[in-house]
């Protein structure tokens, strides 16, 4: 399991940065898109289940 | 508060803290601190019902290992996705997601994740999503300046058009101190 298996602490660094803000700019454009994907996904389940 | 809770508050406080501590003398942490309150953290979810919990260890594991079964892993957790919801795993659910393939494109280590999953299936709250992120941003964002000045924000747009590290300052900067810090503020002001 290379994941239980992974000691390294990452390093804070620019690209660590500017993830962070493209993740913050897509959390804020989502909600003010007024996307629900918590009920795209239980559509999708739901059709996935034959429901 | 009880007892009980500022013995919880302290235990998970002393962990944060050992693990910080740990990743700014060593720059890794051993296993025997990040594996365990994982899978502990997992079973105890389990064991109140929130099954969901392990599903998504097996299935973010597997992925882990074998990236290439990224589509099973997200039909996985389209398949258990009701139940997710009943539980009010979503948050969780986010956050491991990020944070594996964060891993998998070597931006986070192996004991970054494992200690944001533990702190996330113990507490699956957005708020704490919130916290990780907003502490993530500020840690390096000091980090950034400190090292760049006044050209940190050209620096930043260079680097979101190549998505490559730039130079190595020299020193270290770990980040695990960012995580224990969201998780210490969670379990003091928002538990």
């Amino acid at each position: 399991m290379r994941l239980l298996k992974d000691r390294q602490g990452a390093e804070l660094t620019e690209v660590g940065l500017v993830l962070a803000l493209v993740v913050v700019v897509a959390i804020i454009a989502l909600r003010l898109l007024g996307g629900n994907i918590s009920d795209v996904l239980n559509r999708v389940a739901s059709a996935i289940g034959g429901g | 508060m009880s007892l009980a809770e500022a013995a919880f508050r302290l235990t998970i406080s002393a962990w944060l803290v050992y693990l910080a501590l740990a990743d700014i003398r060593h720059g890794q942490v051993t296993n025997w601190a990040t594996v365990p309150p994982l899978l502990g953290a997992v079973a105890w979810q389990t064991v109140r019902g929130e099954w969901t919990a392990a599903v998504l260890l097996v299935l973010g594991l597997f992925v882990a290992e074998w990236p290439i079964t990224w589509p099973l892993g997200i039909a996985g957790i389209v398949a258990i996705w009701p139940q997710v919801t009943i539980q009010g795993m979503e948050a969780t659910t986010a956050v491991w997601i990020v944070v594996l393939v964060l891993w998998l494109l070597d931006v986070l280590g192996g004991a970054d994740v494992k200690t944001v999953m533990t702190l996330m299936v113990l507490f699956p709250d957005p708020r704490l999503a919130w916290l990780l992120l907003l502490a993530w941003l500020g840690f390096s964002l000091v980090y950034v300046v400190r090292r760049h000045g006044r050209t940190t924000p050209r620096v930043l747009l260079s680097t979101l058009g190549k998505m490559a590290h730039p130079s190595r300052s020299g020193h270290r900067s770990p980040a695990l101190p960012a995580v224990a810090m969201a998780g210490l503020v969670y379990v003091w002001f928002y538990l």
